[in-house]
């Protein structure tokens, strides 16, 4: 399951902003570690990014 | 169109770093919904951020896939093709267009039924085919050397018929070489040598004989010609004639194809 878009207040506090810091860093740092996954190569490619790790399945010719 | 990069200034106000951090999550939100897209199989790869989305271009193996497959049919219909060519030229072409058996001629013999009692002198009617074969091969000096071999099958039919070979300097059979062959059991060679003239076209006929008792002699038929260079090297030419009975089957397998519907 694909983890949700962070809700931006239009005017946050000083602690909203610190969420926000907080929430967008922690998604850079999944995002860093992005994995590729190989998939058949009648597969579909796809882009899942998860709460806690980023992955993209890459049709190859040997995926299974 | 590309999303432009973020101004990165090391001091911000509050309001300012409100509007960075916001802008941060604006554009990781987009980096969330990232979506992964099927393109050509000739496409490059690229990721693609704007404003609103962000997209990675895959290239299509499926397609790329179904493009082999497509590759591996054609590779077995163009071995199976492959091997009817090289049936058709097996029937069509001598083994060895440059050395032994380069011509052949085939006929068909019959031993007529004189009635019984049947004996050494008074044999059984059947029929049998002769395969005859005939090459040329250059020995020394202006010496040539040609063998035939003959096959009869079966072996054991009396019937008299036989295969002529004639050798002649002109391509309407006039002036041929003499030569005597022995007669020699199936698959063994019969072989003669003659002075030749060097710089000369020789041109090769057959023809079956006797080949109903007593009856008339086949018409010789061109088989192709031989020239011989001043230093001994034989260039061969084969004739090639295509026979096909109505109704029987092709060779090789092949299928005819339906006449075109007349309009």
């Amino acid at each position: 399951m694909s983890i949700q878009k962070i809700e931006i207040p239009e005017n946050p506090s000083y602690q909203q902003l610190q969420e926000l810091q907080y929430e967008v860093t922690k998604r850079m740092n999944v995002l860093l570690e992005i994995q590729i996954n190989p998939v058949s190569k009648t597969s579909f490619p796809k882009f899942i990014f998860a709460g806690t790790n980023a992955k993209l399945n890459m049709p190859t010719l040997n995926g299974t | 169109m590309s999303i432009p990069q973020l101004k990165n200034p090391k001091k911000l106000s509050y309001n300012e770093l409100r509007e960075q951090v916001s802008e941060l999550a604006r554009r990781m939100n987009i980096l969330t919904d990232m979506r992964a897209v099927s393109i050509s199989p000739t496409g490059t790869p690229k990721f693609n951020f704007s404003d609103d989305s962000a997209t990675l271009d895959v290239p299509s193996l499926e397609e790329l896939t179904e493009l082999t497959e497509d590759c591996e049919e054609l590779g077995e219909e163009l071995a199976e093709a492959k091997k009817t060519i090289n049936c058709l030229a097996d029937k069509l072409l001598p083994k060895e267009l440059n050395g032994s058996l380069s011509w052949s001629y085939s006929a068909s013999s019959t031993r007529p039924d004189y009635g019984p009692p049947y004996s050494p002198t008074n044999p059984e009617p059947c029929t049998k085919t002769i395969t005859s074969n005939i090459q040329v091969e250059f020995v020394s000096g202006i010496e040539l050397k040609f063998c035939r071999e003959d096959n009869r099958i079966p072996e054991d039919c009396a019937a008299t018929g036989s295969i002529d070979w004639s050798i002649s300097l002109n391509k309407d059979g006039s002036n041929a070489i003499p030569i005597t062959w022995s007669d020699t059991p199936n698959g063994q060679q019969s072989c003669a040598t003659r002075n030749s003239t060097l710089n000369t076209t020789y041109y090769i006929f057959a023809a079956g004989l006797n080949l109903n008792e007593n009856g008339p002699p086949q018409a010789y038929r061109y088989m192709g010609s031989f020239f011989v260079s001043s230093a001994g090297e034989i260039t061969r030419t084969v004739n090639t004639v295509n026979e096909f009975i109505e109704g029987d089957p092709l060779p090789c397998g092949l299928v005819p194809e339906p006449e075109p519907e007349e309009e």
